[in-house]
C-alpha cells in the first residue's frame, strides 16, 4: 500500500545552506512516528518543509503524499489535502480573531473535499465540543490568534486547530516543549484521541517523557539533516539516558 | 516669510469674510493675522515641512455655493443631528431630550451655546478659543503658544460661514449624535473652498457621542475643505468622538479637532481617512484638569498617489492625566503618509503618564510612511512611552494562516483587515464600519 509519506533523499536549502542532506523517512497510513535529535539538527526544517514554506528550498529527493508529489504544492493546497503542522512557535496575529480565523480554515478544507461549509452556529457548537474536550480556556477562542497567549495556551491552540480541521497527516513541532505534565497529557491525548488506520502523526521531540503518553510506532534519531538511526521506544529511552553522544557520531560526510 | 502671502490674496480672502453682527471685525483680525503671519503654510515651517498643501496660496478660491450639495440618507441609528450643505443649516437641527444640537448661520451663532463668565460676559467667543487657551495654559518656561499658532484655524475662524453646535446638559447621556457636513458645488466653476465649524460642549458628569463626517466630491483637484471642530469636555465626562472624512476628488481637506479636558473628562477620538483625498488632521487634547484622560487613534487606508497626514498635540497641563495615542495607515500603490505626534508636558503636570504608538503596513515599493515623534518633557515623576513600524505584511503570520488552508490573497486580506481592525472594532456606527471595509476593498491583493 502506498504510504501516507514517503520521503526519499530529501535536500533542503535555506538561505542557500543546505540544511536536509539526504533525508529518508517512511510513515505508512495508520503510524506515529517520532523524531529525536540535537537542536540546529534540522527537525523544523523538515516540518516546514512537509508544510510548504516559502524559502525552504527543495533541490533534491522527492516529498510524497498518499502517492503524489507535492514539492511544488502551496501551503494551503497541502493543508487542504490534509496536512497539519503545529508550529514550534505559534504566531501571534493581532487583529484577527481566533474563531473567524478557524471557521475560514475548516470551510476551506470542506469546500476542497466537496463538502458543505458549516455555517456559523454549527461551527461554534463544533468549537464548543473541542474547548470542552481539550480544556481550552473558551475565552481565548474570543481573542486574536494567539495574541497574548502564554506558551501553553499558543501549544494548546495548536491541537485545538488539530482537532478542529481534523488532518490526515499532522506534524507536531516540539509541541510539548514547556509544557508542565497536565498540559502534555493534554497534547498526548489528542493526540490519541485522533489516531486511526487512514492517519498518520510525525512527533518531534526533545523529551522521552511525551513518548510515554504517545507511545510511537517508530523512534528516528535526526543529525546534521540525516536520518542516523531508526527504531523501537528503546532509541528514545537510550537517547534519555545516554544523551545524542552516540547517535551524533559522525557518519558518512 | 511673507512671500506666499501677497496683499491681494489678502484682500480677496477678507472679501469673502462674512458679513453680520459684532463678530465680523473680530474676524477681519483673524484673516489679517493669519496673512501677517504668513499666509499659507509652507515646507520651511516645522509643522508643514512634509505637506504638499503651500500651493493653496496660488489658488483663486471662492467659497463653495450655499446649500447646494445632495445630502444621502444616513443609514445609522442617530439620537440627533445637524446637517451643513455648503457650510450653512441644510435643515433643522435634531436635539434629543436634554441635548442642544444647533446649525447655524455665521451671522446668526446662537449665543447662548457658549460659556458665560461669572460677570454675565461670553467666553469663550467661537473664534478666540485656542486663543484663550493659549493664554490660560501659558506657564513660565513653556511657549505653548506656538502650539496653538494654527494658520488653517485661524482661517477658519475668520471665514466659516456657518456651523453646528452640540451642548449636553450635566449628567444627560446623549446616544449618537451626527455632525454631517456635505460640500457643496464649486461656485461658478472658481475652485471652492468649505470652511464648516463644529462646536461640542459637555457638562459635567454627562456622556456623549459625536460622529462627525464630511462627505461629497470635489469638482476639482484645486478644491479644499478647512474644517474646525472645538470640544470642551467638563469635569466627569465622557466623549465617544469619531471623525470620519470620506470626500473624495483627489482636492485638499484640513482638518482640525480640538479636545480640552477638564477634571476626570475622558475622551476616546477615532479618526478615519478614507477619502480619495490629500489630507491633513490634527488632533489636539488638553488636559486642563486632573485625571483627564485622551485616547486618540487614527486610521488611513490609501492608494493611487493619496495622502494623509496625522498629526497630534497632547498637552499635559495638569497632574496625573493619561494620553494613548495609536495611528496606524495601510498603503497601497504610491500612497503615501505621515504621522506628526507631539506630546507635551507642562511644568508641574507630575504623574502624566503617555504613550504613542504610529504603525504603517505598506503593501507596495512605491508606498512611503513617515513618522516623527516629538515629546518635551518639563516635569519629573512622568512615563513617556513611543514607538513607531512601518512594515510589510508579516511574512510568519502569512505563512500561518496559508499552512492551515486558507489562501494567499485571503490570507493577506485577512492580515490587513486584522491591521485596521485594532482601530476600528472599538467603533460601534455600522456605517463606519462599513465605510472602513469599503477601503480595505480597494487595497485588497495589492499585498507584494
Ligand atoms: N529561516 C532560517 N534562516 C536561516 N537559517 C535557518 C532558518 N531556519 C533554520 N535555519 C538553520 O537551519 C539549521 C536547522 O534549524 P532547525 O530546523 O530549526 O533545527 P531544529 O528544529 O532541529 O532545532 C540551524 O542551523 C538553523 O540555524
Ligand atoms: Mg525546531
Amino acid at each position: 500500500m502506498t504510504p501516507l509519506l514517503e520521503i526519499s533523499d530529501l535536500r533542503v536549502e535555506v538561505e542557500g545552506r543546505e540544511i536536509l542532506r539526504g533525508l529518508d523517512l517512511v510513515i505508512p497510513a495508520g503510524e506515529t512516528h517520532a523524531i529525536m535529535g540535537p537542536n540546529g539538527s534540522g527537525k523544523s526544517t523538515l516540518a516546514y518543509a512537509i508544510a510548504g514554506r516559502e524559502g525552504y528550498e527543495i533541490t533534491g529527493g522527492s516529498l510524497r503524499f498518499r502517492g503524489e508529489d507535492i514539492a511544488d504544492w502551496e501551503p494551503e493546497q497541502r493543508a487542504r489535502a490534509g496536512i497539519f503542522l503545529a508550529f514550534q512557535y505559534p504566531v501571534e496575529i493581532p487583529g484577527v480573531n481566533n474563531t473567524y480565523f478557524l471557521k475560514a480554515a475548516v470551510n476551506e478544507t470542506r469546500k476542497h473535499r466537496g463538502e458543505p461549509e458549516l455555517d456559523a452556529m454549527d461551527f461554534l457548537a463544533l468549537m464548543r465540543r473541542w474547548v470542552k474536550e481539550l480544556d481550552f480556556d473558551p475565552e481565548l477562542i474570543r481573542r486574536p490568534v494567539n495574541a497574548g497567549f502564554s506558551g501553553g495556551e499558543k501549544k494548546r491552540n495548536e491541537i485545538l486547530q488539530m482537532s478542529v480541521l481534523e488532518p490526515t497527516f499532522a506534524v507536531l513541532d516540539e509541541t510539548d516543549s514547556g509544557l508542565d505534565i497536565d498540559a502534555l497529557r493534554i497534547v498526548a491525548d489528542g493526540v490519541n484521541r485522533m489516531r486511526s488506520p487512514e492517519r498518520g502523526f510525525l512527533v518531534i521531540t526533545h523529551y522521552q517523557r511525551l513518548l510515554n503518553h504517545l507511545v510511537p510506532d517508530r523512534v528516528h534519531v535526526l543529525r546534521r539533516g540525516r536520518i542516523v538511526e531508526s527504531g523501537g521506544g528503546e532509541v528514545a529511552l537510550r537517547l534519555e539516558a545516554e544523551g545524542y553522544g552516540r547517535a551524533t557520531a559522525p557518519v558518512g560526510a | 516669510m511673507t512671500a506666499c502671502a501677497p496683499a491681494d490674496a489678502r484682500a480677496r480672502m477678507l472679501a469673502l469674510v462674512p458679513a453680520g453682527a459684532s463678530a465680523s471685525e473680530e474676524r477681519r483680525r483673524f484673516v489679517t493675522g493669519f496673512f501677517r503671519r504668513g499666509g499659507f503654510p509652507t515646507r520651511k515651517d516645522e509643522d508643514w515641512r512634509f505637506s504638499g498643501f503651500g500651493a493653496l496660496g496660488r489658488i483663486r478660491f471662492q467659497l463653495v455655493d450655499a446649500g447646494s450639495g445632495v445630502v444621502e440618507p444616513w443609514p445609522g441609528e442617530t439620537a440627533g443631528e445637524a446637517v451643513l450643505v455648503g457650510g450653512v443649516p441644510a435643515e433643522p437641527a435634531l436635539s434629543p431630550p436634554g441635548v442642544r444640537v444647533e446649525s447655524f448661520r455665521a451671522d446668526a451663532a446662537p449665543e447662548d451655546l457658549f460659556d458665560r463668565d461669572p460677570d454675565g460676559t461670553l467666553r469663550p467667543a467661537l473664534p478666540v478659543f485656542l486663543a484663550d487657551a493659549r493664554d490660560r495654559l501659558h506657564r513660565p518656561g513653556l511657549d505653548l503658544a506656538a502650539c496653538f499658532r494654527h494658520p488653517l484655524e485661524m482661517l477658519n475662524a475668520g471665514l466659516f460661514t456657518g456651523g453646528a453646535a452640540v451642548r449636553v446638559a450635566a449628567g444627560v447621556d446623549s446616544g449618537p449624535v451626527l455632525l454631517r457636513s456635505v460640500r457643496g458645488e464649486d461656485a461658478g466653476g472658481a475652485p471652492g473652498m468649505l470652511h464648516p465649524r463644529f462646536l461640542v460642549t459637555l457638562e459635567p458628569r454627562s456622556r456623549a457621542t459625536v460622529i462627525e463626517i464630511h462627505e461629497g466630491r470635489h469638482a476639482s483637484r484645486q478644491g479644499w475643505t478647512n474644517p474646525s471642530t472645538v470640544v470642551r469636555i467638563g469635569s466627569g465626562a465622557r466623549l465617544d468622538y469619531l471623525r470620519l472624512s470620506t470626500e473624495t476628488g483627489g482636492g485638499s481637506h484640513t482638518g482640525r479637532t480640538t479636545f480640552h479636558l477638564d477634571r476626570d473628562a475622558r475622551v476616546k477620538s477615532t479618526v478615519l481617512s478614507l477619502g480619495r483625498m490629500r489630507h491633513r488632521h490634527d488632533a489636539t487634547a488638553v488636559f486642563r484638569g486632573e485625571g483627564s484622560s485622551a485616547s486618540l487613534n487614527g486610521l488611513f487606508v490609501g492608494a493611487g498617489r493619496e495622502r494623509a497626514e496625522h498629526h497630534t498635540l497632547v498637552v499635559h497641563a495638569a497632574r496625573h492625566a493619561t494620553s494613548r495615542q495609536l495611528y496606524k495607515a495601510v498603503l497601497a500603490d504610491e500612497a503615501r503618509t505621515v504621522f506628526d505626534g507631539q506630546v507635551v508636558v507642562a511644568p508641574g503636570a507630575a504623574g502624566s503618564d503617555a504613550s504613542q504608538s504610529n504603525r504603517n503596513l505598506l503593501l507596495s515599493d512605491g508606498a512611503r510612511a513617515h513618522t516623527q515623534p516629538r515629546l518635551e518633557i518639563h516635569a519629573d515623576d512622568v512615563k513617556c512611552a513611543h514607538g513607531a513600524a512601518i512594515g510589510r505584511l508579516d511574512e510568519d503570520a502569512l505563512f500561518y494562516l496559508r499552512s492551515r488552508g486558507l489562501g494567499a490573497l485571503d490570507s493577506r486580506d485577512l492580515l490587513v483587515e486584522g491591521f485596521a481592525g485594532e482601530i476600528v472594532e472599538g467603533v460601534a456606527d455600522e456605517r463606519a464600519r462599513t465605510l472602513t471595509a469599503a477601503s480595505l476593498a480597494r487595497v485588497r491583493g495589492r499585498g507584494r
